[in-house]
Parts: C-alpha cells; structure tokens; sequence
C-alpha cells in the first residue's frame, strides 16, 4: 500500500501541466478522500477542479469533468443531457433513462436543493454499471465538488468586489484631490479679481500688475490640470489613438519646449540630441505632451540653478529619450511607483499638480510599445528615460 | 460666431479694443445668413457648434466667398483641425487662447487678402528673402538653398503668418504624389532649412511646428 505522503503527492502532480495521466493504481477511495480534503483549501482557481480530476481518477477509474453554474456550456455536444440534469436536478445521460445516448452521466451538484453545477462523468456503460453515484464516499466526493464549485464562485466574487473597492478607491482619492488642486487655484483667482473689481482704486500699479499674472498663472495651471484629467480619461477608456507619422525628434522635443512656455523662463535647459538621429515613426502630439510632463516635473522637483537637460539617441534599435534633472532625487524604493496614479511620494515640495503626469506619460508610451522608467544620478537628481522603438508603431 | 457668450463677450472686447468692428452669430444658420448680409471681412468660427457641423459651415461659405476664416477648437482635436483646415479655413486657435494670439492671427489672415503676392520682399527679424532675385540672407549674410528648400521656404511665405497643414505644403511644393514619401522630404527639408536659417535650430523662431497639424512662418 501507498504511503500516505504517496497519495498526497499523486494529488500534488495536478500542479505541472505536462505531468502525464498515470495508470491508475488501486488507491482506497477513502483514503483518497481524505487526502482530498486535506489538499483541497491550499488550492486555488482552476487548480482546484485539476485536483478533483485527479482525484476522481484515482479513486473511481473515472474521468470528469467539472461544469460550473447552471448555464449549458456553449458548444457541448449532450447540452440536452446537462439540460436536464440542470432543470430536473435529476441525474441524466448514459445509463439514465433521459438521454442515454449521451456520452457522458451528467450528475447535477447540488447545495441546499439548488443546483450549483454538474458533475460529467465519462466512462463506458460497464465501468458505470459498477459504480455506485450514491454510495457514501463517491457522494462524499460530490459534495467535495460543490464545495469547490462554490468556493471558486465566492473567489471571483471577491475578486470582483477588490477590484471595485480599489477602483472606488481611486476615486475617491481622484475626487478629494481634484477637489483640493482645483479650489486651491480658482480661491487664489477669485482673490485676485475680486481684488481687482472692488478695490481696484486702491491698488498701486505693481500691485495690480502682481494681481493679473497671478490670475493668469493659476488660470494656465488650472488649464493644465484639466488637460492631464481628459488624457488620464481617454487613456483609460482605451479611447487614445496614435497617429502614427514620421517625426523629426529635434522638432519634437523643440515643441515640447515651446509648449511649456513660461516655464522654462530662467531655467537652466539643455538639449543633448545626436545630430545624426535618424526620423522615428510616432504620434508627434503624445510624444511631445510626454515630454511636457517629464520637463514640466523636472523644473517643479529641481531648484532655478539647477539644470535640467534632455538627450536623444537610438539604442539598441530604439530611439530613446531622457530627461534629466540635479533635484531631491527619487527613493530606490519609490522608482516604479512614481509611474503610478496621483503617486508624487518620496519628491517633496508643493506642486499643486494632481500627480498625473509620469501615469500618462507611462500610458503614452506604452501606446508606442515603449518602455518608460525612472533612474537616480549622482550626485543628485533624478533620470525619466523612455524608448520608442524604431520599427514603428 | 460662439455658442458661448462668455467667449463672445471677451472676443467683444478683445477685438473692438483694437479698433475692429464686430457682429454675433451663436449658430451656424445665423453665421452663414450674418456673412451674406454683413459682409463681413473676416470670421471667426467656433468648431463646436450647435446645430451644425462647423466644418459644413466652412464648406458652404467657400461655395461663394473667400472671406477669412479662423476657426476656434479645443486641445488635441488635430483632426478636427485639419479637416477645418482643408476645407478652406485659413487658420485656428486652440481655446484657451489669449487675445494677443488672436489679434495676431487675424493681422495674418487679413494681410493675406489685402496683399496678395505684391510683396517681393520679406522680412522677418534677421530673416530676409528676396523673391525677386531668389536670395535669401540672414543678418544680411546669404544664405545658399538648395531649389527644393527655396520652394518650401517660398510656400511658406506665400502663407506667412497663418498656418499651412502638411498636405498643402506638399501638394504646394511637390504634387503631393505620395504623402508618405513625401512626408518624409519634407520633414528633412524643414530641418535643413532649420539648421540654415535659425540661430537655435531646437529652438526655431521662424519656422515653427503646429503639432499634429503643420507649419507656421512667423512673421512679424
């Protein structure tokens, strides 16, 4: 006789996918059974139904096979058979007297007198005229598959449920931050005109000078703020289309600099571009929006004296840009995560942004089957590198 | 013409401030009926209209009259853009847009129809070029082009000011056989034209690029 760790680790096989059928060897149903239940909860998902195979096989000579739910699966050749079985909750197919032409016996699993599922069961009639589906242990087997059926069940209903509250999460998050990046400049222009329009004698000239830009700044941040919220939407609605055309890179990054406009005013900005960049095919607007969103991050991390610098090159058979700063840097520990949303942990200093930037800058590139990511420098500063590759999009 | 009356109400202003004088549409039935009674010498046309495709109004309004067109849109509408473009406008702003921008375009376009072609001299900044003679200097050096860069500059010229979508350039400046291939030279002429006549070709202060869209010759 087997030992018991045998039996346990004739179940544990299931796991490798290339693992072939065994002959079947005479293993005690019961002890089977008990292995089962021992095995059983430390599986998940699809593993779970492989393991009751498994078992059955062992057990009874007998190969299943699991339908879940109470739908007659598309494309089953006895859908009269598992029809039955699901609307009688009686046993129909082979060796029934509904349907015995089937090929399969098709067991309804039930729980508390509703059908849960189906168990097939496919074996020629002589092997089934020997086993006994209501004997105590294959009925022990039995509830071991609702139990799983149900499990499984529960588990993507949970799965769902996470899902739901994470993106209820973000949400929230996304609204509350919204909500504080978007009151924050309109008091600040509220305050301005409201300056303006009722004590507008009062004012001195440069006071009235100082009130205007302010309104204007905030008004450009709000403007920009609005921007990244829609390409955050069409990027995540799958709505983004890359119009793909041949580029000039130096013309691209030269856009970039000139859509930021008064941002780069006294700052010290560098362009490093081979001269010998061959022209990539991609979506000129969304890559020059990307690095809008990278420089814009690098003047807001980095102090006025320090020098923010982008590079072109082609590397291994891909063009790729970076954008470079000497700010506070980014924690080890924080590199991947900056990519993600509303994420602006480990670089301090008020910014006033939603923290959206890197996340579509990462959608955009990834658009283009590029790759983006984020490197530290020494002494200090900050690396945001993205590829696109030369074979076009 | 705008739906919107705050837009309105700040175009008002902008333009009367320059001594221009203004007349209201708010749809696109009443724009085509204003242009024939008023005769206006310019639009302007807000692309996100009501009851009709601003495109359509474009469209109808080139049927019978050359009056310039500008056309107002929202960000990354490049599309868009370029279909108003195609179909006859002569230049758009993205909103928002800041009133220097506007009045600037509107000098453009309305140069375009008061001088048309008469001009055998431009000047912008450093930037000279002599039409009837085919020089080119800048900061009073020649500079020697390449036929195929003349062309493209002369195009440019041609539309000074106001935007020119990459379709129009090549069609003007090569037949617009293909617009692959020819997208291609014309990327690389641009750039060599970039690298002649601009002090900071990253940077570039005469020739520059409407994402998406086209180019655009300064001049001021």
């Amino acid at each position: 006789m087997p030992s018991q760790n045998g039996v346990k680790n004739l179940l544990s096989n299931v796991k490798k996918p290339s693992t072939p059928v065994r002959k079947r060897t005479s293993h005690s149903p019961g002890r089977i059974l008990a292995k089962l239940i021992q095995v059983l909860p430390n599986r998940h998902g699809a593993e779970v139904f492989a393991v009751l195979r498994r078992a059955f096989w062992l057990a009874f000579g007998v190969r299943v096979h699991i339908i879940r739910g109470v739908a007659v699966p598309p494309g089953s050749c006895d859908s009269d058979a598992i029809r039955h079985a699901i609307s009688t909750a009686t046993p129909a197919g082979r060796s029934t007297p509904h349907f015995p032409q089937s090929t399969a016996l098709y067991l309804p699993l039930m729980a508390e007198s509703a059908v849960v599922g189906v168990l097939a069961i496919a074996a020629d009639p002589a092997k089934l005229g020997t086993m006994n589906p209501e004997s105590p242990v294959f009925k022990a087997f039995r509830a071991q598959t609702v139990l799983s059926v149900l499990r499984f069940g529960l588990d993507e209903e949970a799965q769902r449920v996470r899902a739901l509250q994470t993106a209820d999460r973000l949400q929230k998050a996304l609204l509350s931050s919204i909500s504080h990046n978007v009151r924050t400049p309109i008091a600040s222009i509220l305050g301005s005109l409201g300056t303006l329009r009722d004590d507008g004698c009062g004012i001195d000239e440069h006071t009235r000078r100082d009130l205007i830009d302010n309104a204007f700044t905030e008004t450009e941040r709000l403007n920009r703020l609005f921007g990244n919220l829609l390409d955050l939407n069409r990027l995540e609605a799958g709505a983004l289309r890359v119009r793909s055309d041949v580029c000039d890179v130096q013309d691209v990054i030269g856009a970039a600099i000139e859509q930021l406009g008064t941002a780069t005013l006294g700052r010290l900005l560098r362009v490093d571009a081979a001269p010998d960049l061959p022209f990539v095919r991609m979506d000129f607007v969304l890559i020059a929006q990307t690095l809008v969103n990278l420089l814009d991050n690098a003047f807001k991390y980095s102090g006025e004296h320090d020098s923010v610098v982008v590079e072109a090159v082609v590397q291994n058979n891909a063009l790729k840009i970076s954008v470079l700063d000497e700010g506070s840097g980014i924690p080890e520990h924080e590199l991947a995560n900056i990519f993600e949303k509303f994420n602006r942990a480990g670089r301090s200093g008020e910014t006033g942004g939603l923290g959206l930037g890197l996340s579509i800058s990462r959608g955009l590139v990834e658009a283009h089957h590029g790759t983006i990511w984020a490197e530290r420098r020494n002494p200090r500063g900050a690396a945001v590198r993205f590829t696109i590759p030369l074979g076009g999009v | 013409m705008d739906d919107e009356q705050g837009i309105r109400r700040f175009l008002r202003a902008a333009l009367q401030n320059q001594a221009y004088q203004t007349s209201e549409a708010s749809s696109g039935v009443e724009a085509i009926e204003a242009v024939m009674a008023i005769r206006p010498d310019l639009m302007i046309l807000d692309l996100g209209l009501p009851d009709i495709d601003g495109v359509d109004v474009i469209r109808s309004l080139r049927e019978w009259t050359h009056i310039p067109i500008i056309v107002l849109s929202v960000r990354s509408e490049e599309a868009e853009k370029i279909s108003a473009l195609d179909a006859g406008a002569d230049d758009y702003l993205v909103k928002p847009f800041g009133s220097g921008e506007l009045v600037a375009r509107i000098r453009a376009a309305l140069r375009r129809v008061n001088k048309p072609e008469t001009c055998a001299v431009f000047t912008s900044g450093d930037l000279e070029v002599d039409l009837a003679q085919r020089a080119v200097s800048l900061a009073g050096v020649r500079v020697p082009l390449t036929p195929t860069e003349y062309d493209l500059l002369k195009t440019l010229i041609r539309h000074s000011g106001k935007i020119i979508t990459h379709r129009q350039v090549i069609r003007e400046v090569w037949g617009g056989a293909s617009y692959e291939d020819e997208m291609h030279l014309l990327r690389v002429n641009i750039s060599n034209l970039r690298r002649k006549l601009e002090h900071d070709p990253s940077r570039p202060r005469h020739i520059v690029t409407e994402p998406g869209v086209g180019y655009r010759l300064r001049s001021d």
